[in-house]
């Protein structure tokens, strides 16, 4: 019987919603192995020793976090990133934009809220969200937000038969099923802007499309159901910065980018999942210090 | 095993730049394992210890002068040496920075980061193959006149398969319509006769008639040359108490009349009147084309393309000197067709408004030419086409007639034509100096007003008035030049690319040019030319071309096969088979590098030129950066190399914290790239690339700014203040870069 630890941190749960949402799976893993530790479903206060995988959801952004983050290393053979929070930051990284302090009154003082004035000091924040390999050596990362359910099982059931799981990594477009003309619509639009036709590919209509850039095996379920490819599977193959390869293609293919979109959108765009751990985020971090 | 050779310039750079040192400082970078020192590896002199210097290495780095000077030298001692061609770096020590960096230790210390770049550069970058293509073997003309024809056959007698396309239905054009020619009064019927005959049944020539041309297309083997040919239907037997058709003449309604040759009537005359250099056609049955061919349009291959499309008349209508329009006021052409015994009057010269022969004939020249309001140039011909028909007329037709030529200069000059002029002087014919002012009918016949040499008024009576009508571009041309991508000149002729040294040649590889269509001239100028053309198109279609193999490689490991490379490519280069990677056609790639940095997951790579040179570039340069800031400068290799070279020329001088790395083009550079570079320490970046719309590879100047602005905006937002500078330069701003530079060291220094 393997020891589990699910655990989640600078995140929203969803992901180890998903962990659980194993389905008939879900009965071959529990059979197999026992949910040590997840404060999301039993209640625990103490980190228990000798954990043979740790999942762990959501980044680092506290001291709290840090040390949780570290403990877990310690008393864990394997830990696996859940998420795209825990793999790269996730979207609290694009806070990673704005120092802190200035996040901090932002949302205790000019937003709105009951205790308005009262900035809370019972943990002391970090700088910067961080992707939980920022601290610890990761193992395994199961990307998306949330993460494929068929992931999870997979990765679980390989352990568990003492193998090394094995990820596809080719783009997201590999997965898609929609047909490329090699055209493109000179200007970009967002998804809502305008009904997409549903048999072509999406960036080609001047669409957002971040499936270039984005880790695939996820079978594109977004551009199969008509929306865009957000990019929660961060990066693929060798793409060193997921919203700077696709500025690169996005010049490339239509010169010009930047009087569609605010940069705001753009970062939103080009960044959701990734800002945290982009180039540009590196840069920004090693100059303001 | 990669060797620097450094060379001093004779010794000039001595006191600049610190050789021992640097000497000492390549050694410790890997993979360098020997230096030699030359003093000017550009001369004859170092030629053959170049050579022996060269021996031995893998990898090359030359730290010398301008690639302007010591490439081709190189370059060929290489090949000597045995090393391929392309494996080397070189360092511009002289322009780029010993005159340009006064200190000499900052001038060493950059010197020290671009050796360190060039070595990782060899090391990074492979060996480039070189292929080579053939062009295809089949020829165009298009025009089928004296010089079209001649060139055409000039072509097929060096074996190669000859296209004529001739938008009239009959080949021949304007010479074919001439019955004698100046100096020694030929007939052309000489090749009108058997000469057509020859050259319609010569092998290797196919003949196009009826057709122009609608859609070139240009590819590395030649052009694709789509035609539309639209028939004519036309009686062309002969007929009874007519005979043979002579001549087809245009009518309004679009269709043609035929004329045969009837003798002067004035329903033959009438034909005379009508006709027009330029678009009736002799149809001399010898001349005669396969009419009745199909309609339609259809597509040929050609390796090489003559542009022979001839002249048309200038057209004196509405001008009143002139009188064009009057009773008994022809063009020296339509005096060539009434002298033809095969043309319309059996050669008998008559009048149009009574078919008598004209007693008194004048002639007038320069009509439309030298002529500031028409047509600036000398039109060439007219001179001895006056002579010549006045001539005729004299000694054959009537000696008795008064003729009289109306004239500014008489340009006789070639073989045998002062002698036909004084010839024709001693017939008898009257040649006066003087410009015409007016023409009016008087009596049955003409008055004529000019003002002769002497600036005196003075009038002249006649019965015939023959106006020797310049040379113009024939209609169409421009249209043609459009689509070959031909220059016209000022006055609508094709446009050679220099009137001296290479007056055949086009801006167009591969188009040539001949014949009238390049500006006014006589047969046998045309003739001359036309063989010239030939020859130079037979030659451009033998020379097998040599390209670099220089398309990137794709890292299938790293391909998703987005498509992206394909949409980007400014060159239709790139296929992708179904279920397969992407596939580069080695000819048609330019290697402007557009695909390479825009490929999201950098699965593809030039070989000389590519992401991993680019970075290994970069990360050499910052990592011997030492208290002083680093601008790393991505430069274009054309326009922004010839920049730093001026600056050095002009011995300006900037900052020496500014250290170039080359690119291919501004397409090449990805800002993965230029990010990288400032992640490992660059203070600074700018930019140097072609100006706007200038850009060799079409899309380089677009991109970089649609990339700048947006990089621009994020450094904003996550409050870097790293400064980046895009600088659209041509070789020669200099002081636009010094004080580019200037700001952005300002900038670099706040931050």
């Amino acid at each position: 019987m393997a020891r589990i630890l699910l655990i989640g941190l600078a995140g929203d749960s969803g992901c180890q919603v998903a962990a659980v949402g194993l389905h008939e799976t879900l009965v071959e893993v529990l059979a197999a192995n026992e949910l040590i530790y997840a404060p999301t479903l039993i209640d625990a206060k103490e980190i228990p020793d000798k954990i043979d995988v740790a999942i762990v959801e959501g980044g680092i952004r506290n001291t709290h976090e840090e040390e949780i983050i570290k403990e877990i290393r310690e008393k864990s053979g394997v830990v696996i990133a859940l998420g795209a929070c825990a793999a790269f930051g996730g979207i609290p990284g694009l806070a990673n934009l704005k120092p802190g302090p200035e996040l901090m009154n932002t949302i205790y003082n000019n937003w709105r809220g009951t205790d308005k004035g009262t900035i809370p000091t019972h943990l002391v924040s970090l700088d910067e969200q961080h992707p939980i390999k920022d601290f610890v050596k990761v193992d395994f990362i199961i990307p998306g937000c949330p993460p494929e359910v068929t992931d999870i099982a997979y990765t679980l059931t390989t352990l568990l038969s003492g193998e090394i799981p094995k990820y596809n990594s080719t783009q997201v477009c590999d997965d898609c099923p929609k047909e490329r003309l090699g055209v493109y619509e000179p200007e970009l639009k967002r998804i809502h802007e305008e009904i997409p036709d549903p048999d072509r590919c999406l960036l080609e209509q001047g669409f957002f499309c971040m499936g270039p850039a984005t880790m695939g095996g996820c079978g594109a379920p977004c551009p199969t159901s008509g929306n865009t490819c957000e990019g929660c599977r961060g990066a693929c193959l060798d793409v060193t910065d997921q919203g700077m390869a696709m500025i690169d293609a996005m010049t490339g293919l239509l010169n010009q980018l930047k009087d569609e979109f605010s940069v705001e959108t753009y970062v939103g765009q080009l960044y959701r999942f990734t800002y945290a751990e982009s180039i540009l985020s590196e840069i920004a971090r090693r100059r303001n210090k | 095993m990669t060797k620097v050779i450094f060379c001093t310039c004779g010794d000039a750079l001595n006191d600049k730049i610190d050789y021992k040192a640097l000497s000492a400082y390549v050694h410790t970078l890997e993979g360098v394992k020997e230096t030699i020192t030359m003093k000017a590896l550009c001369t004859t002199g170092d030629k053959d210890a170049l050579v022996k210097a060269m021996k031995g290495a893998e990898r090359l780095v030359v730290f010398a002068c301008t690639r302007s000077v010591c490439s081709k030298p190189i370059e060929i001692a290489m090949k000597t040496a045995g090393l391929p061609e392309d494996n080397y770096a070189l360092v511009n020590a002289k322009e780029q920075i010993a005159y340009v960096h006064l200190d000499k230790s900052e001038a060493t210390q950059k010197a020290k980061m671009l050796l360190k770049a060039a070595v990782a550069k060899v090391k990074a970058a492979q060996p480039l193959e070189t292929m080579t293509y053939e062009r295809s073997n089949e020829a165009l003309v298009v025009g089928g006149g004296v010089a079209g024809l001649t060139a055409a056959s000039e072509l097929a007698d060096q074996g190669f398969k000859v296209h004529v396309i001739e938008r009239s239905p009959a080949i021949g054009g304007a010479m074919s319509l001439i019955s004698k020619t100046y100096p020694e009064e030929d007939c052309t019927m000489c090749l009108r006769g058997p000469r057509m005959i020859e050259l319609l049944t010569k092998p290797g020539i196919e003949y196009h008639v009826s057709s122009t041309v609608k859609e070139v297309e240009r590819n590395p083997t030649g052009f694709k040359v789509t035609y539309s040919k639209k028939p004519v239907e036309l009686d062309l037997s002969a007929k009874k108490g007519k005979g043979q058709p002579v001549e087809i003449i245009p009518n309004a309604s679009g269709k043609y009349d035929l004329v045969y040759s009837d003798g002067p009537t004035k329903a033959q005359l009438k034909h005379v009147v009508n006709s027009k250099c330029g678009n009736c056609t002799s149809v001399y049955p010898a001349a005669l084309m396969n009419i009745m061919e199909e309609a339609g349009e259809k597509t040929i291959e050609v390796g090489s393309v003559v542009l022979a499309t001839g002249f048309e008349d200038f057209d004196p209508s509405g001008i009143p000197k002139w009188g064009y329009g009057l009773n008994n006021v022809i063009t020296q052409y339509q005096l060539a067709r009434l002298l033809d015994p095969f043309g319309p009057t059996g050669g008998i010269v008559a009048r149009p408004s009574d078919a008598k022969a004209p007693k008194k004939i004048v002639m007038v020249q320069c009509v439309g030419s030298r002529d500031q309001e028409y047509q600036s140039y000398c039109s060439k011909y007219c001179c001895m086409a006056a002579i010549k028909h006045a001539g005729v007329i004299k000694s054959q037709r009537d000696p008795s007639a008064e003729i009289t030529v109306l004239y500014r200069d008489i340009r006789a000059s070639g073989y045998g034509f002062e002698s036909l002029y004084n010839d024709t002087k001693e017939m008898g014919v009257n040649f006066i100096h003087g410009d015409i002012d007016n023409v009016s009918p008087q009596g049955d016949g003409l008055g004529i007003t000019y003002t002769d040499g002497m600036g005196r008024t003075k009038t002249l009576d006649a019965d015939m008035l023959v106006l020797s009508t310049g040379m113009k571009p024939s209609k169409g041309s421009e249209e043609l030049a459009e689509l070959f991508n031909v220059e016209l000149t000022d006055s609508g002729f094709y446009k050679e690319i220099d009137e001296k040294v290479a007056n055949i040649t086009t801006r167009a590889p591969g188009v040539f040019i001949a014949g009238t269509a390049t500006g006014p001239k006589n047969i046998p100028d045309s003739i001359a030319q036309a063989g010239a053309a030939a020859f130079m198109g037979a030659n451009y279609m033998r020379t097998h071309l040599e390209k670099k193999v220089n398309h990137p490689v794709v890292n299938e490991d790293n391909c998703g096969k987005c498509g992206i490379c394909r949409s980007v490519c400014p060159y239709e280069a790139i296929t992708i088979p179904e279920d397969g990677f992407p596939e580069f056609d080695p000819l048609l790639c330019q290697s402007c590098g557009l695909c390479v940095s825009s490929c999201p997951t950098r699965a593809l790579n030039t070989p000389s030129f590519g992401y991993d040179v680019i970075d290994a570039q970069v990360e050499a340069i910052l990592s011997e950066k030492q208290d002083k800031p680093i601008v790393l400068g991505f430069i274009c290799d054309d326009c922004g190399y010839n920049l730093m070279d001026t600056a050095g020329f002009t011995k300006s001088t900037y900052s020496s914290s500014f250290v170039p790395v080359y690119v291919n083009c501004m397409s090449n550079l990805s800002l993965r790239n230029v990010l990288n570079g400032v992640k490992k320490g660059a203070d600074g970046v700018m930019l140097v690339g072609c100006v706007k719309e200038r850009c060799h590879f079409l899309k380089g100047d677009k991109r970089v700014k649609g990339q700048m602005e947006i990089i621009a905006d994020f450094f904003k937002t996550a409050k870097i203040h790293t400064p980046i500078k895009v600088l659209e330069s041509s070789g020669t701003m200099v002081s636009q870069f010094t004080t580019e530079l200037g700001e952005l060291m300002k900038k670099v220094e706040e931050a």
